[in-house]
């Protein structure tokens, strides 16, 4: 089980990703429509994943992405796009996204993107901690 | 970004001339081959968005505002395409669709923008005069707290609206909305932003507020001051925000302003702060970010009553976080509302159970040190919270009661879960403040629909799935049109063919199968916008369902069991909880002047004309329809024969002429042969025209025949009538083939492409020499062989009009082949259908010769 944080300024979206990740899974989902509030809680709790919005207002998902990378390099984050502005997606890839979907998806669509995210977060650790074995020897 | 009303208005204006000089003959087939392509081509492109739109209404998709609008986009321009080049086609005989157009794209665009018109109200509307119909007056708060009193009787605080209409005066007595200009706002400078919406404030807070208007604010608040009088306790009133659209397309919940224990002198600067509260720097960015007008921010304000609350808090008609839970949730703090959701304090919370005893499951008393209170003269600020100091809890039990059977009320007359905001006042009389959906409700889980069911009969487990869902009900096998006039209610409808007209027994059908068909195609889109479960191209659903079998259709996974299957049934009803949110209305809104079809019969005159298309599909279809017939008239022109024709050399007893539109012939030479043709379905007939046996003698196994032959008047053939030159128009998908056989004209018209939609084989056949009995037989002959190659056939007197339509290529080109034979085999037919017994032979005789089955038609 994982915890997973959703940002979006659209309450509808927010909910619907929401309820779509607690049905389908045992996911923990904490959500949040303030992208201002997402540092302060990154920074109190551990989370696997981040899904967010790219477009918001205060802080856009780029803007985002770079702030969470500062405290935490590992955490894979999710971006969820507008219909039509892959460009700004895979901006947000290079900045340090894990991935993006795009509007519209299907439910199933989002849940493979999160196993996939959270797989892709489990190798990397597991990696890492080879790598440090590897080292101290 | 170019906006979508900018493409509306250039599309407005640009209309089509179709009055340019007569270029030569072959260039005129080319051209109009072209505008026929390109038809087809938009014709695609409009169903494939439109079933891309519906696909996304199913539930199953989560889409944005974005979507809606270039999804729109893309079928407004197709649709345009498509009248334009049918128009070309036509010499601009259909230009009546260009206003059919303009009205359907002004309701789409009405659809999209969505503005809220404002009613002319009164500037005022008191609290006993307000329901939740009455949104766009009074706003969204104002609304519910209107219906609760009126509607639902629990007790709210008296009250008045100031309008809509109100906020439209205040906002042009000094032009605000000119001063107003957030276009230039630079979205991403969140400074800029903060900027522009300080700077709006500003305006607002000095503009004046029309001296009518002030007058009806302070003549409601004295009406309001004379109802509260008996309570008994303070006189001052809260004023709230009520904003058109709160709470709708995105989170302004919480922006808005509400000013507490107001007095009666400051009600109008108090007003001007709410609805200078609506210009948040978040509000303009989504102003301008996300499409909406400015023009769309209104904002009515609620004068209520000010409780002097003793506690007050939130309560959820069930768990947010567990719906599955049959329990209501209250919080409670000592003192005003504000703190039980700002997070200030820890408020009480009781759980309380759904049983009829609403036994108290939960109670969680914390230590509560401050409060918020009414100061003494206006406003409100924090005081210390005795009882709550002594974790005293706020309510009794008596009290968590009524609340929850309140939250009950509420919950039942909505329709859905709600979040209220309650007060209970010094003398222990509760009200409701707010009420209002509840939110992030985790739905329990519910059991998948499993892919395939052991112990259930698989009858069918292929085809292509049009519209999603489960039905379950009796086979009723449609054969013909007449059919459906007697279609049971509740029935499976089981078809060969996709008809638009099965539109008439949706509400009826609990399923639609058929062995051919295609999710992008007209009925398709029909069964989508009825929502009846449906899977096409089964390729045997005809031949494996019994007329009367109880079947259940999984237009989920594609499966179709023998027997009714509850629990499938069951798990097929979809609780779509998107379907509440505005974007989904949005969408739902646009497909009803896209996707309804209403002229679904062709050959009725009357009902199936440009000035009865009520929406694009209606367009789209009517122009299709017409477009065909425009092509078909290319082959029988008087200019055919100036086209450029070049002599097909062939075995045939046929004088056959090729006029190549691009791609349906190898080299540009005089002559060639069947090996230089490339076009698809000219190949396809003339590889059935060469397989054949041209007809010798008549047969002699017939009782009588030859005594009756020769018996017979038999009428003259020139062979310089057999001889006619034929004209094939052909391009690689395209064929109009016409063919003279002795007095008669045939012409047979295809298209054979990659899809299916594009598809069909039109046969028209006229005159002839022989009598008039004997031609009707002879069409009698045709239509009975045509039909049973699945050719929809009419029939006047001698003429004969057949049709068939989105097969994919290969069945197409075999029934090319077979309507080849059928023609090399009725040549000269006349002299010998002496009697009707003769076609039936015929009839027989062809079937079993020639007439190979399309068992395995392929998908497109």
């Amino acid at each position: 089980m994982a915890h997973i944080l959703i940002v979006d300024d659209e309450l509808d979206m927010l909910a619907l990703l929401a309820m779509i990740i607690r049905e389908k899974t045992n996911h923990q989902v904490t959500t949040t429509s303030n992208p201002l509030e997402v540092l302060e809680l990154v920074k109190t709790e551990d989370y696997d994943l981040v899904i967010s919005d790219l477009k918001m207002p205060g802080m856009d998902g780029v803007e985002l992405i770079a702030e969470i990378r500062k405290m935490d390099s590992n955490i894979p984050i999710l971006i969820i796009t507008a219909y039509g502005s892959i460009e700004s997606a895979e901006e947000a890839v290079r900045k340090g996204a894990y991935d993006y979907i795009t509007k519209p998806f299907r439910k199933e669509q989002i849940l493979i993107a999160i196993d996939r995210a959270l797989e892709w977060q489990k190798m990397k650790t597991q990696l890492r901690q080879l790598q440090e074995t590897a080292e101290s020897k | 970004m170019r906006s979508l009303l900018d493409i509306f208005k250039k599309i407005k204006f640009k209309r089509t001339e179709t009055s340019t000089p007569s270029p030569p003959e072959r260039t005129i087939f080319k051209e109009r081959y072209d505008c026929f392509q390109k038809l087809l081509s938009a014709n695609n492109s409009v169903l494939e968005t439109m079933a891309d739109m519906e696909e996304k209404i199913s539930g199953d998709y989560i889409f944005d505002m974005s979507y809606v609008r270039s999804t729109c986009e893309t079928v407004v321009e197709s649709v345009h395409n498509i009248i334009e080049h049918l128009n070309k086609l036509s010499n601009g005989k259909y230009s009546a669709l260009y206003d059919a157009f303009e009205k359907i794209n002004s309701d789409i665009e009405g659809a999209l923008a969505k503005k809220a018109e404002i009613p002319v109200t009164p500037f005022t509307i008191p609290f006993e005069q307000v329901t939740k119909d009455m949104v766009n007056s009074v706003g969204g708060k104002n609304a519910n707290l209107g219906e609760v009193k009126n509607r639902v009787n629990l007790p709210v605080p008296e009250g008045f609206c100031i309008s809509a209409y109100a906020f439209k005066k205040f906002m042009d007595y000094d032009k605000l909305r000119d001063e107003i200009t957030l276009s230039s706002v630079d979205i991403g400078d969140v400074e800029g932003l903060n900027r522009i919406s300080k700077k709006v404030r500003d305006l607002i807070m000095k503009a004046h507020i029309p001296p009518d208007l002030e007058r009806s604010i302070s003549n409601a608040y004295l009406e309001l001051s004379k109802k509260i009088a008996h309570r008994g306790g303070i006189l001052n009133a809260s004023v709230r925000s009520s904003a058109i659209h709160e709470d709708a397309h995105f989170t302004f919940a919480g922006q808005y302003k509400t000013a507490l224990n107001v007095v009666p002198e400051n009600l109008t600067k108090k007003y001007r702060e709410v609805v200078a509260s609506l210009f948040t720097p978040r509000a303009i960015f989504y102003c301008e970010s996300k499409g909406f007008q400015e023009e769309d921010m209104v904002m009515a304000v609620g004068v209520v009553e000010m409780i002097d609350a003793k506690a007050s808090g939130v309560m959820y008609s069930r768990d947010p976080t567990d719906a599955g839970r049959d329990a209501i949730i209250i919080n409670a703090v000592w003192g005003l509302g504000p703190y039980a959701v700002e997070g200030k304090v820890s408020p009480n919370t009781y759980v309380v159970s759904k049983d009829s005893d609403r036994t108290i499951l939960e109670k969680n008393i914390p230590v509560q040190g401050v409060m918020l209170k009414c100061s003494p003269e206006e406003g409100a600020g924090e005081v210390e919270a005795l009882e709550g100091k002594e974790g005293k809890p706020c309510l009794a039990d008596d009290q968590i009661k009524t609340l929850a059977e309140y939250a009950l009320v509420l919950e039942q007359h909505y329709g859905k879960p709600q979040d209220i905001e309650w007060s209970l006042d010094q003398n222990d009389n509760f009200f409701i403040l707010q009420s209002r959906p509840l939110r992030i409700l985790a739905e329990k889980s519910k059991k998948p629909i499993p892919t395939s069911l052991r112990g259930y009969k698989l009858l069918i487990d292929k085809g292509q799935i049009a519209c999603k869902g489960v039905g379950a009900g009796k086979v009723y096998l449609i054969t013909k049109e007449e059919d459906l006039e007697n279609f049971p209610e509740g029935a499976v409808l089981v078809a060969k063919h996709t008809s638009p007209k099965f539109v008439t027994v949706m509400n009826k059908a609990s399923a639609i199968v058929a062995d051919v068909g295609s999710p992008t195609g007209h009925m398709a889109s029909l069964a989508r916008e009825y929502n009846v479960p449906t899977i096409l191209n089964t390729e045997v659903a005809m031949k494996s369902l019994e007329a009367g079998q109880e079947i259940t259709v999984d237009a989920i996974n594609r499966n179709i069991y023998e027997g009714r299957i509850e629990e499938l049934v069951e798990a097929g009803k979809t609780e779509n909880p998107f379907k509440d949110t505005p974007v989904f209305k949005v969408l739902k809104g646009v497909l009803q002047n896209i996707v309804p079809l209403n002229l679904i019969y062709p050959e009725d005159e009357e009902k199936f004309r440009p000035e009865l298309c009520e929406t694009f599909h209606d367009i789209t279809r009517f122009a299709h329809e017409v477009a065909m017939n425009e092509m078909f008239k290319i082959g029988g022109g008087p200019d055919v024969k100036k086209g450029g024709a070049i002599k097909l050399v062939v075995k045939l007893p046929l004088d056959i002429h090729v006029i190549d539109l691009g791609g349906g012939v190898k080299n540009d030479s005089d002559k060639i042969t069947p090996d230089h043709i490339l076009s698809i379905p000219m190949n396809a007939l003339l590889k059935g025209l060469m397989e054949i046996e041209w007809p010798g003698p008549p047969p002699v196994n017939v009782k009588g025949f030859l005594s009756v032959v020769a018996n017979t008047t038999i009428q003259p053939h020139s062979e310089k009538a057999l001889w006619e030159p034929s004209f094939a128009v052909i391009s690689k998908e395209y064929m109009n083939f016409s063919i003279r056989l002795g007095y008669h004209l045939q012409t047979v018209e295809a298209y054979a492409g990659d899809n299916l939609n594009d598809n069909y084989i039109r046969f028209l056949l006229k005159g002839g020499g022989a009598s008039i009995d004997r031609r009707a037989r002879r069409t009698r002959l045709i239509k009975e062989v045509l039909e049973k190659i699945d050719f929809h056939v009419d029939r006047t007197g001698d003429v004969l009009d057949g049709r068939v339509t989105k097969y994919d290529r290969a069945t197409i080109e075999k029934k090319l082949g077979t309507v080849a034979k059928l023609t090399a085999f009725t040549k000269q037919l006349d002299m010998t259908l002496f009697n009707d017994a003769v076609v039936d032979w015929y009839v027989q005789e062809f079937i079993k010769k020639h007439y190979v089955e399309e068992k395995k038609p392929g998908r497109c």
